[in-house]
């Protein structure tokens, strides 16, 4: 919450309880003054306050600036390749860009890497976080990332391909970035695609109408200028928060059995095609020249099943499976929960990724 | 249903209307009632937003009967014991009010102790290596349970006190227990206060109408503006508190600080703004606590409907003031431990009473102590600077167990506080502006009587203006995200 909206508010609670009414006026007079006002007030907010403004909450935007800054460093470096790094905590406590750029180095490319994930990320605020870093591009960074060869490396996972709106719709534990980030447009578009996975779900409504209502009648614009967000201790990268989880043992043990179980079957939604494309062309405006996938390990054996499947539909063989890693990471201090890894989980990952994509970048670097 | 949801805003509309187009105060109770039953039943009807399911009925169902056993207590035990009374027959109204009592809390504790009392026990067995294993039974606790609870003790107490004169019927006695607006977190209105006002006959009056607004949206700034983006802060650093580097422990702990105060000042005032558009009034709950300079002076000034609640059933029914010093410190620290344990089921609201009661002690021994070596010396204002600075940060520390979700929590936050331990190395930018500047407003203007008063406008127009004004930027200033009321889970 930024400083003006904190004296607005202090200002606002002084004068309620300063100011008292006096001279009574007819009952019909206030009843009609509070309806009409009520109106207009609306109808004037809509008009008065634009529309951006009340559309990225502050971490998205902050991240964006974040990535200014990153972007700031990389043109100075002039690498000639650039990975934006899109996804949801999976990447951004599983990979750290700072690292991953310095093991390129080491093995002969140069690449700049932008880490665009953000923790409690949903599909539409990763969009969100792309055209707020795409608005705020000067022409002389429009025109670097123009120059060079641009690859948007997704995030796969199951859960937030297979449902958009994950967090509401299956676990109901919406959180700010289901209500706020994502801007007003994206509202009909994420309608559209829980259409498309059959989602009747109340709540996912519910959760698509709240967030149209705060839209449309502004509600927590100012408030949204939030004062702390996940700091990024290391540029590029977020440590998770929070202690490991004591199951992870069984989750370990779990995933030790199965992992030479083959895997199962599980189709690609169809909605996801479409969901990379609009990422690619319109949240990034064309720029990216290619897309790849990558898969940060879990312990969960669904999710690598669902790595198969995409890696199987992908002809150009652009997905880079974590579950390749995973039986080096089978230790419990490389984790924090089934699903997301730590620090030096992290940087074991990275340094692994690195030569996966160093080997993938080769053939243009010799 | 929070007060702060779009759902508890149509619910009110209609409620408002419905009431004032009825034509007497009869019906106008019995739509009250019903609502209150409907507003009870919502908070497990409704979850995250949409139906809760059939699970959710069966919860509403079992906890508004839960609601209806209280009222039936309340009024049943109430008129026994006004009845003996009548008869002036003490005993007998002496074991009705007794067994009405007992009943309420035999209830509430079976609802919210019953699991800590199986696990501490337990915890004792396994200590003297007794091979016993007990069950690890703990019912949901309802919300809003130890409101109503000490809503019909203060009934049946007061009838035997005879400070309420005679016993009321069933609907009135229901209406008390289970009005909406004090229902699921207060403010514990008291019998004498409440009930009188239910023969009143009440009409619809534009000044009360517009206090009610004002109050309500006062209490939204409060929850929604303060409170909530102040726990936003606090929360991620209670999460993992060892984690946190000193100065971002202090933030915490000075967040939580704001926070709880606003929030439940915030819930307080909407409640009272909702009653006072229906036409009740609710006494003040909070008289700027965090300029009190002494344990004493805070507790007046904290929860004043609960701590009175403590002082008049059951401070002074310990034996209050009377009786040697030891006494009275024992009646002090047994108010206290059970105000904690009131709170929660757990060990932190225990610890937290036992801080507050060991201050109260300390003070009072040492008003014992100066009053003997110099009889009426007043403080100088260095000394009530000192004296307030000492309090509030003793406050300050002591919100640490209530905050924390277990001991081990509330020792590393006191650890790293105080650099005991080794604390984490996470540094994190504390909304020093959104701490400090409310509560300034708050305790040093809003909260000057004297100065305050002579500040205050008397304007019709005026008030409207900044309610509508206010309205718009209340709702551009809140919080987006869900924050429940603290006090919900008490």
């Amino acid at each position: 919450m930024g400083n003006c909206a904190v004296i607005l508010g202090v200002l606002l609670f002084l004068l309620l309880h300063l100011i008292q009414p006096g001279k009574p006026l007819r009952l019909r007079v206030t009843g009609l003054i509070f309806g009409a006002s009520l109106l207009i007030g609306s109808f004037a907010l809509n008009v008065v306050l634009p529309v951006e403004r009340s559309w990225p909450a502050s971490r998205t935007a902050r991240l964006s600036v974040s990535l200014h800054r990153e972007l700031k460093e990389i043109m100075a470096a002039r690498p000639s390749t650039i990975l934006l790094l899109e996804g949801g905590s999976h990447t951004a406590y599983g990979v750290d860009g700072n690292l991953l750029e310095a093991e390129l180095e080491q093995r002969g490319v140069s690449a700049g890497v932008l880490q665009l994930s953000f923790g409690g990320a949903n599909v539409f605020s990763r969009i969100a976080v792309m055209e707020a870093f795409l608005n705020r591009l000067s022409e002389a960074e429009e025109a670097f990332l123009n120059r060079s060869r641009l690859i948007l490396l997704h995030e796969v996972h199951l859960n937030y391909d297979e449902f958009p709106l994950y967090r509401v719709a299956m676990t109901g534990e919406g959180n700010e970035q289901d209500t706020s980030t994502f801007s007003l447009e994206q509202t009909v578009r994420a309608w559209q695609a829980l259409r498309e996975r059959d989602q009747d779900n109340m709540q996912a409504l519910i959760r698509l109408l709240q967030h149209l209502n705060a839209h449309n009648f502004r509600l927590g614009v100012l408030g949204q200028e939030e004062f702390w967000s996940e700091q990024r201790e290391l540029a590029g990268h977020t440590p998770k928060p929070g202690k490991p989880l004591r199951e992870m043992q069984a989750d370990l043990g779990t995933a030790a059995l199965a992992i030479s179980k083959p895997p199962s079957r599980i189709d690609v939604p169809e909605w996801v095609r479409w969901r990379n494309q609009w990422m690619r062309h319109d949240a990034l405006d064309g720029m990216a020249d290619e897309e790849w996938f990558q898969a940060p390990p879990t312990l969960q054996p669904h999710m690598w099943s669902y790595e198969s499947s995409m890696a199987r539909q992908n002809p150009e063989n652009m997905v880079i499976r974590g579950f390749h890693i995973l039986p080096e990471l089978l230790k419990p201090e490389l984790w924090n929960d089934a699903g997301h890894l730590s620090g030096e989980g992290a940087k074991r990952y990275t340094r692994w990724l690195a030569s996966q994509i160093s080997a993938k970048l080769a053939p243009r670097h010799p | 249903m929070t007060f702060n949801s779009l759902l508890f805003l149509c619910f009110w509309f209609l409620v408002w209307s419905a009431h004032w187009l009825l034509p007497t105060e009869r019906r106008r109770h019995w739509l009250l009632l019903g609502a209150s039953f409907l507003f009870y039943a919502c908070s497990d009807l409704v979850a995250d937003g949409g139906f809760a399911g059939p699970a959710g009925m069966q919860r509403a169902l079992l906890h508004v009967s839960l609601l209806l056993g209280f009222m039936v207590i309340g009024w049943g035990c109430g008129l026994m014991t006004a009845r003996a009374r009548e008869a002036e027959d003490a005993p007998r109204a002496k074991r009705w009010m007794a067994g009405g009592v007992a009943a309420c809390l035999l209830l509430l504790g079976t609802f919210k102790y019953t699991g800590f009392l199986l696990a501490t026990l337990q915890a004792l067995l396994t200590a003297c290596a007794l091979p016993v294993n007990l069950p690890g039974w703990q019912p949901e606790l309802p919300v809003g349970i130890s409101f109503f609870a000490f809503h019909a003790v203060c009934y049946i107490v007061d009838l035997y006190r005879r400070t309420l004169p005679q016993a009321r019927n069933f609907r009135q006695v229901s209406l008390y227990i289970g009005f909406f607006p004090h229902l699921v977190a207060g403010p514990i209105v008291r019998a004498t206060d409440f009930v009188p006002q239910l023969e009143r006959p009440k009409r619809l009056d534009a000044n009360d109408m517009l206090n009610g607004l004002r109050w309500v949206l006062a209490g939204f700034v409060a929850k929604c503006v303060f409170a909530d983006h102040l726990a936003e802060f606090a929360d991620v650093v209670f999460r993992a508190p060892a984690d946190y580097d000193r100065l971002s422990l202090f933030g915490a702990v000075s967040a939580y600080y704001g926070q709880i105060y606003f929030d439940f000042h915030g819930y307080s005032l909407m409640a009272i703004g909702v009653a006072k558009t229906l036409g009740y009034w609710f006494p003040p709950n909070f008289l700027h606590p965090y300029g009190a300079a002494s344990i004493g002076d805070f507790w007046r000034r904290w929860h004043v409907s609960l701590s009175c609640w403590l002082r008049d059933y059951l401070y002074i029914g310990l034996g209050g003031n009377r009786g040697p010093m030891m006494f009275v410190l024992r009646n002090l620290m047994l108010a206290m431990l059970l105000g904690g344990l009131w709170h929660g089921a757990s060990w932190n609201f225990v610890l937290w009473g036992a801080l507050h009661g060991s201050g109260l002690c300390v003070e009072r021994l040492w008003r014992q102590w100066s009053d003997r070596r110099e009889p009426g010396r007043q403080a100088g204002p260095l000394q009530i600077a000192f004296a307030w600075l000492f309090t509030q940060s003793f406050v300050l520390l002591c919100w640490i167990p209530f905050r924390c979700t277990s001991l081990a929590d509330t020792t590393t936050v006191v650890q790293g506080l105080l650099g005991w331990g080794a604390a984490g190395s996470t540094s994190v930018e504390v909304p020093w502006l959104l701490i400090l500047l409310p509560l300034l407003v708050d305790t040093f203007i809003i909260g000057q009587k004297a100065f305050f008063e002579r500040l205050t406008q008397e304007r019709t127009w005026l008030l409207h203006a900044v309610l509508i004004a206010g309205f718009f930027l209340a709702l551009m200033l809140m919080y987006l995200g869900t924050k429940p009321f603290i006090y919900f889970q008490f």
